[in-house]
């Protein structure tokens, strides 16, 4: 078996085309998992009644299942809802136009939401109570020290958990290839369909894999460092 | 009790769980009055000071500071938040803004709670500074402070609020011997100042000196107050006595006259 160096670079091209579907299948989840585990959190963190219950029942079984099974629950529904519901809207679509990303941003959202979630409850947390005590006592509102002091605080502290959960998603999409989206893992992949070159189709994904994990880890660890630099809490 | 104090607190009642912790405070505090509490470790000065700005909430009293007064049993998130803002704490762990940098610690209170100009609470902030001595650390953090001057920016945060009555919660027992001094002639200074000051302490001639009044608590209640004079020279309650005998065995009777 030999090693075919040129097609390496060949696949390599090809793949890293593929960077941007890739980045967003990951990014979007993040940015949506932000906006929704955040509140999710703050309701734990707070421990409001019922609702916090809820949400600590759903992201222990969100947690509990493997995000390529969720993958999969998410194509079959759709799969089988869409023509009916596009039918009941008058509309000339089938499953075949709708775009297979969206269910994998969907199952990948909802993965980091619950991964977010704990992630700003754990930084939550790590903010002193005192700070709430004194915000208070400073005359601002609940909203004003939880939004000026306590989460700017928190911010830094959730960062290396925010920057696992990232490089988590850029993996995860690879999933997406599996539902037919061609992303950096499928492009590789199809790059090879030909000449069953393979392995350096696969050695092709990894690399670019790696550049994107390791780069996305370097710019949160410089975030963090220059958040922490400015308010390292006193002992 | 007297129409002029500036703080009225009638039949206070906090529990902690099924554990009472304040059972029935009776408190007037007058315009420019310093009032120390003192007592043993868990006899509820602190958490009656913390009644007083509502960062507990009480079971049952009324509370009046200025011309606004509540029912402590149903006081309203607005009414908590006006009363809150006539009032400043200074706190025993300094808790400053630990994200904000000196002078920001002063500003919050001013620019975000009660919405003064950014120019004119810097200006503010400033004066406050100075008057604590750190005008030359506007710009660093807390974490690059000493104890100490954590503190003094505590208390500078406290004073640009200028509120009605300034709440000290153990405000020297983080600092080490040499600091407690520097800050408590710093607060020496404040009271001097004609500011109504409650503290709560353990440096009992501070307390002695500073104060114009003393309350004495024990086990949830006031025991006794009146006059530094006459709380530590002749108290009545024999607990005060027996709590304050380590502090005034070592003096000579004509300290107290």
């Amino acid at each position: 078996m030999t090693f075919d160096l040129s097609f390496l670079g060949t696949a390599l091209l090809a793949a890293a085309n593929k960077i941007p579907t890739t980045l967003a299948l990951a990014l979007i989840p993040l940015v949506l998992g932000t906006v929704i585990g955040l509140p999710l959190a703050l309701v734990r963190f707070y421990r409001v009644p019922v609702l916090g219950q809820g949400i600590q029942g759903a992201v222990t079984l969100i947690k509990g299942i493997p995000v390529v099974l969720m993958l999969f629950v998410f194509y079959v529904i759709s799969g089988k809802a869409f023509d009916p519901f596009m039918q009941f809207l008058g509309l000339p679509f089938t499953f075949r136009d709708f775009p297979k990303s969206i269910i994998a941003i969907a199952a990948l959202t909802i993965y980091a939401s619950a991964a977010l979630s704990e992630a700003f409850r754990g930084a939550l947390a790590a903010v002193n109570p005192s700070q709430f005590d004194t915000g208070a006592a400073a005359g601002l509102t609940q909203a004003q020290t939880l939004g000026r002091i306590v989460l700017p605080q928190a911010l830094p502290v959730s960062l290396p958990m925010v920057s696992n959960i990232t490089t988590a998603l850029i993996k995860a999409a690879a999933m997406a290839s599996l539902v037919s989206v061609v992303d950096v893992m499928n492009a590789a992949v199809i790059s090879a369909n030909g000449n069953y070159r393979y392995l350096e189709a696969y050695a092709a994904a990894a690399l670019i894999y790696w550049g994107l994990c390791f780069s996305l880890e370097k710019a949160f660890s410089v975030g963090e460092k220059v958040l922490t630099r400015r308010m390292r809490s006193v002992a | 009790m007297s129409h002029d104090a500036i703080l009225e607190v009638r039949g206070l009642h906090k529990s902690f769980g099924k554990k009472p912790v304040l059972t029935g405070i009776d408190l007037a505090v007058e315009p420019g009055e310093t009032v120390a509490l003192l007592g043993p470790s868990g006899s509820g000065k602190t958490t009656l000071l913390r009644c007083l700005n509502f960062l507990e909430c009480a079971d049952a009293g009324t509370l009046r500071i200025e011309n606004q007064s509540v029912d402590l049993r149903q006081a309203h998130k607005k009414e908590i938040l006006a009363l809150r803002r006539r009032t400043a704490m200074v706190f025993q762990n300094y808790d400053l803004f630990l994200n904000k940098t000196v002078l920001q610690n002063v500003t919050e209170g001013l620019i975000v709670a009660r919405k003064a100009p950014k120019e004119e609470a810097i200006v503010t902030a400033k004066q406050v500074l100075e008057q604590v001595g750190l005008a030359d650390r506007l710009d660093a953090r807390p974490h690059e402070l000493s104890g100490g001057q954590q503190q003094r920016v505590g208390i500078a945060r406290a004073l640009a609020i200028n509120p009605a009555v300034l709440l000290f919660d153990e405000p020297t027992s983080a600092l080490d011997p040499e600091k407690v001094q520097e800050i408590l002639d710093l607060i020496r200074a404040v009271a001097d100042t004609g500011m109504t000051l409650i503290i709560v302490t353990h440096e009992m001639a501070f307390a002695y000196e500073v104060a114009h009044r003393v309350v004495f608590m024990e086990g949830g209640e006031i025991v006794e107050q009146g006059t530094p004079q006459q709380v530590f020279g002749a108290p009545k309650q024999e607990r005060t006595a027996q709590f304050l005998a380590r502090f005034t065995e070592g003096k000579t009777p004509e300290y107290f006259i």
